[in-house]
């Protein structure tokens, strides 16, 4: 495959500023779940996934009810089998791929076909982290052209493309979660990426219409 | 073309940060040869996404304390053979989860689900019948209890069901008749009241998008214990009918929609009173195939129809949604009941794409 093996190269654009520091602590956190039964560390636990997992769940089920409801049910389970916490290699895929089954359990349970759904709105910002002093003047008619573009997205593409750019997920990370292959998540970014830019109007970057 | 679809390809590919260093070459060759797609995904580069949607911090300790509650239920349901009245939290995730389609009592047009559902391999497997809009069910629980159960209702009851004391837990609408068991209370769990009995006939209306959940005794004698609110219990005696606030459980709903019956008290205990020129009562014409009404706005109106007939209904009369109707029908179709109603105020309706539009 072509992704193994391969140095990651360009920065972390997208990914949460901390999120090298993230994995230690993480770690961290599990361990005094898994060995100490501490309950304050499962509570950050849970603030700290909640947020995207919730999010996630709203691209699988239709009401944003369900989704904190199967949230909740995954983090029911992994306090019940914590011990279970100490083999998880990778708290990302493990994470989102509960979520994942116990959103498929609903929506078979209720009779329904598992599938992903447009999901929760997107909004955009310039990068502060990323951004110069110059792009900060990105045109707000850009912004705004991206932001309709991304939510017109096909449902599995916008589901895609926000788990890289909003949750920094790896492609491999996205592609075990949703069991497709990596080509597939590769495709769909490239899809999205092709759709977005050329929204954009390159005359405008600079902010000179507002 | 088929050059700028490698562009986005080699593109998708830097995002992830994958690239060969023979890729890295070819992509900057292909940029160079576009120097407007490369402005574009420069900028494209510097946004951010931010989806909206996300719990508020106050909402997420509310998750918490739910999922907490869940874990207190689980360890006692493992460590006490006998499942304790007040720790389980009414879930309605929780029995579906884990679904094996198995042998179930169909009766008449209900579409019934049963699921089992078991959590790990010493705790209690709990069976959950579901009744969707449109349609009601009968069951027999294995002491012998009837439930009726209307449309839109969910009934769970353990795999240890006569053993280790008699519960259920129920969202929804139900109708029962209790096996009289002297030494052998019947819980009944919902999301605002538990009601113990021991042997008799009621009625519980208890659903989640309902302002009250009422609970009307027919005969025999029923405690009712308020969860919130300081545990009251309330006893009640025949042909008497109690309504529960749903309020603090009630978080989903809009707080603008201000309707006449939230306005009523938390909890109201009431005679049951006997329908207009007849010997029947209202809270269980249900069971007869009755919908009976009295007194009822048409928003209030809206939501049961759509439950008992299994549609939705789309209201654009705004006058119309206060109004109070008051009447009954047997067995009519839904275009039946709306010509009654008309008669009592005016209005047109058609119904397009399975959806009735009133105007």
């Amino acid at each position: 495959m072509w992704i193994s093996g391969l140095a990651y190269l360009t920065k972390a654009i997208f990914i949460n500023g901390n999120a090298i520091h993230n994995h230690l602590q993480m770690q961290d956190l599990l361990e005094k779940i898994y060995r100490d039964n501490d309950q304050l560390a499962f509570r950050q636990l849970f603030l700290q996934y909640s947020d995207r997992l919730i999010v996630f769940a709203a691209s699988l089920l239709p009401s944003r009810e369900e989704a904190e409801e199967a949230v909740s049910d995954v983090f029911v389970k992994i306090w019940q089998n914590r011990a279970g916490l100490a083999t998880v290699r990778n708290l990302n895929t493990y994470l989102y791929t509960a979520v994942r089954n116990t959103a498929c359990n609903y929506r078979i349970s209720a009779g329904r076909m598992p599938e992903i759904l447009t999901g929760e709105y997107i909004q955009v910002a310039v990068n502060t982290m990323a951004a110069s002093p110059e792009d900060m003047l990105i045109s707000k008619e850009n912004l705004r052209k991206i932001e309709s573009a991304i939510n017109l997205l096909p449902s599995r593409c916008k589901l895609i493309f926000r788990l890289v750019k909003e949750d920094g997920l790896k492609y491999r990370e996205v592609a075990e979660i949703l069991e497709v292959s990596i080509n597939t998540v590769n495709t769909q970014m490239a899809i999205a990426l092709k759709k977005l830019g050329e929204v954009i109007d390159i005359r405008q970057h600079f902010g000179w219409m507002e | 073309m088929e050059q700028h679809e490698r562009l986005w390809e080699l593109m998708a590919k830097r995002t992830a940060g994958s690239l060969s260093p023979a890729e890295e070459m070819e992509l900057e060759v292909l940029l160079e040869a576009s120097p407007e797609a490369a402005r574009q995904q420069a900028l494209l580069d510097k946004v951010s996404l931010q989806s909206t949607g996300k719990p508020t911090p106050e909402r997420k300790e509310m998750l918490l304390d739910r999922i907490m509650g869940g874990i207190a239920a689980g360890e006692s349901r493992e460590a006490l053979p006998v499942v304790s009245e007040n720790s389980i939290p009414v879930r309605r995730g929780r029995w579906r989860i884990m679904a094996a389609a198995s042998l179930l009592l169909l009766l008449g047009a209900a579409m019934v689900l049963y699921l089992r559902t078991s959590t790990s391999t010493n705790a209690v497997v709990w069976s959950t019948v579901q009744t969707r809009p449109g349609s009601k069910t009968r069951i027999t629980l294995p002491d012998g209890t009837l439930v009726m159960l209307n449309a839109g209702s969910t009934l769970s009851y353990p795999s240890n069901f006569a053993k280790s004391g008699r519960v259920v837990k129920l969202t929804g609408e139900g109708y029962f008749d209790v096996t009289r068991m002297p030494n052998d209370p019947f819980v009944i769990h919902t999301n605002t009241i538990d009601i113990k009995v021991l042997g008799t006939t009621f009625n519980v209306r208890a659903y989640a998008d309902e302002s009250h959940t009422e609970t009307a005794l027919i005969s025999g004698a029923v405690e009712v214990t308020v969860k919130d609110g300081g545990k009251q219990h309330i006893t009640l005696s025949p042909k008497q009918k109690l309504l529960v606030a749903n309020t603090i459980t009630d978080t989903a709903k809009p707080a603008t929609t201000a309707r006449p019956d939230e306005l009523k008290p938390l909890i109201v205990l009431e005679s049951i009173e006997k329908e207009h020129g007849g010997n029947q009562i209202a809270e269980t014409a249900w069971v007869d195939n009755r919908f009976v009404y009295r007194n009822e706005t048409f928003l209030q109106l809206i939501k049961r129809m759509e439950r008992w007939y299994g549609i939705t209904i789309e209201c654009h009369n705004q006058s119309l949604l206060q109004t109070s109707f008051t009447g009954n029908v047997q067995g009519e179709s839904l275009d039946q009941l709306l010509g009654m109603l008309k008669q009592t105020k005016q209005f047109e309706y058609n119904v397009t794409a399975g959806k009735v539009f009133i105007h």
